[in-house]
C-alpha cells in the first residue's frame, strides 16, 4: 500500500467519523424535544382532562335547564284557559221533522266515540250549546284541539232517533255570539 | 265562503239529482261531476244540478287491469264524457293512467293504497292528473276500519308525496253526501296537514275538472 492510498483511507474513515459524530449529536437534540414534549403533554393532561369535566357538567347544567324549561312550557300549557270552538251546523233529516236536542247530542257523541274513543269525548268535552227547532240548525261547543275530529265526527252522523238525517258542519267559530250570528239569528237573540 | 267541489257523483234519477242539488248548494259544493250509465243520461242529470246552480259535468270511470286493452276504450270515452277517471288493476295500469292526457284522475280503492308511492306521486305531478280517493266505502254498512286505512294512508302518502289528491263522495243520494268540511276533519284527523286538506276538496278537486275538459 503507498503512501497515498494510506492518506485516502485515514482521510474517509476520518469524515465518517465526523459524520457519524455529527448524526450523534442531531439525534441527542431530537430526543431531548421529545422528553420536553412529552413533559409538555403530562403537564397537559390533567388540564384537558378538568376541562373536559368542566364542560361535562356545563352540557348536563344545560340539559337539565332545557329539560325544566320544556316542563314549564308544558304547565303553562296546561293552566292556559281552555280555548273552545263552536260549530255551527244545520240539519236534514227524512221527513223534514227537526230531531229533538237530547237525540241529537247523543247522536253525535255515539259518533265522537265510534271515530276517536271515549278519550276523544272525554278531552273534546263536546255540548249542544244551542238548537233552533225550526231552522234545523244548532251550535256544538268542542275542545279547540278536538276541532277537526268533531267536524268529522259531525258528518258521520247518519241516524238520529232511528230516522235518517245529516248534519252538515257550516262554520266555526272562537264564540257563540259569531257562531249565532252565522246562523243569521236576529240581534236580540244573538245574546 | 269557500267554494267546495265534488269529482263524483251517481245520482240514480232526476229527484235524487235534485235532492242532492239542493243539498249541495247548501254545502257550498259549487262543482260536480255526474255518473251515469251512458253520456246521454249523465248530460241529463247534469242539467239538473246547473239548474240549481251547481256547475256539473259528466264523467266516467273506466276500469283497467291491462292497459293496452284500456287506452282503445278510453280514446272512445275521452269523446263521449268531460272527465275520464281510471280505476286501475294492476301496478301498470295505475303508472301508465297517470302519464295518458287523457285521464284526469286515478281513483284509488282501499285495497289499493300501496301504489301510492314515490313514483307515482312523480308520474301524477309530470302530468296534472290527480288520485281520487271514494269516500264511499265508508259508509256500505259493516266494519268500517278496512275502508278508514285505506284512504288514510293513500291520502297520507299522496300528501308527504306532493301529489295531487281529491276526495269524492260518489254519492247515489243525499245520505251519501259528504259536507266538505267534515272531509277536512277527517283527513286532518288522519293527519293531513290542513291547507291540504282543504285542497283536496276544492283546488285539486277543481284541476281534475279542468284537465278533464281540456283533454
Amino acid at each position: 500500500m503507498t503512501a497515498w492510498q494510506l492518506a485516502a483511507a485515514a482521510a474517509a474513515s476520518g469524515l465518517a467519523l465526523l459524520l457519524a459524530w455529527r448524526l450523534y449529536k442531531r439525534l441527542r437534540v431530537v430526543e431531548e424535544r421529545l422528553s420536553r414534549l412529552e413533559a409538555g403533554v403530562e403537564r397537559l393532561e390533567p388540564e384537558l382532562s378538568s376541562l373536559a369535566a368542566g364542560l361535562g357538567f356545563v352540557r348536563a347544567a344545560l340539559s337539565k335547564a332545557l329539560e325544566s324549561l320544556e316542563a314549564e312550557e308544558a304547565l303553562e300549557r296546561l293552566r292556559r284557559r281552555r280555548r273552545r270552538r263552536y260549530i255551527v251546523f244545520r240539519v236534514v233529516t227524512e221527513d223534514g221533522q227537526p230531531p229533538a236536542p237530547e237525540e241529537l247530542e247523543k247522536a253525535i257523541l255515539r259518533s265522537l266515540e265510534r271515530l276517536g274513543g271515549q278519550l276523544a269525548v272525554a278531552l273534546g268535552r263536546v255540548q249542544l250549546v244551542y238548537y233552533h227547532s225550526e231552522r234545523m240548525a244548532g251550535i256544538v261547543r268542542a275542545s279547540h284541539d278536538t276541532k277537526y275530529l268533531v267536524l268529522a265526527a259531525l258528518g258521520l252522523v247518519r241516524r238520529v232517533g232511528g230516522r235518517r238525517a245529516l248534519l252538515i258542519p257550516l262554520k266555526t267559530t272562537g264564540t257563540i255570539r259569531r257562531a249565532k250570528r252565522a246562523l243569521g239569528l236576529p240581534q236580540r237573540e244573538q245574546r | 265562503m269557500r267554494l267546495y267541489c265534488d269529482l263524483c257523483v251517481a245520482p240514480r234519477g232526476r229527484a235524487e239529482a235534485e235532492e242532492l242539488a239542493r243539498l249541495y248548494r247548501l254545502m257550498g259544493v259549487r262543482w260536480v261531476a255526474v255518473e251515469a250509465g251512458d253520456p246521454a243520461a249523465a248530460r241529463g242529470l247534469a242539467e239538473v244540478f246547473r239548474a240549481y246552480g251547481v256547475e256539473a259535468v259528466t264523467r266516467v270511470t273506466l276500469e283497467a287491469s291491462e292497459w293496452g286493452d284500456a287506452v282503445k276504450r278510453l280514446k272512445r270515452l275521452a269523446e263521449e264524457y268531460d272527465v275520464v277517471v281510471v280505476r286501475p288493476r294492476s301496478a301498470e295500469a295505475a303508472r301508465l293512467a297517470a302519464r295518458d292526457p287523457r285521464v284526469a284522475a286515478v281513483q284509488l280503492p282501499p285495497g289499493m293504497a300501496r301504489y301510492m308511492d314515490k313514483s307515482q306521486a312523480a308520474l301524477l305531478r309530470e302530468s296534472g292528473a290527480v288520485v281520487e280517493l271514494r269516500l264511499r266505502v265508508l259508509l256500505g254498512g259493516g266494519d268500517p276500519r278496512l275502508g278508514l286505512r285505506g284512504v288514510m294512508v293513500a291520502a297520507r302518502r299522496a300528501a308527504a308525496y306532493e301529489a295531487a289528491f281529491a276526495v269524492s263522495s260518489c254519492a247515489r243520494s243525499r245520505w251519501e253526501a259528504w259536507p266538505p268540511m267534515t272531509v277536512v276533519g277527517l283527513l286532518v284527523s288522519f293527519g293531513v296537514p290542513p291547507p291540504v286538506a282543504r285542497l283536496s276538496v276544492s283546488g285539486y278537486c277543481l284541476q281534475a275538472l279542468r284537465r278533464g275538459l281540456r283533454g
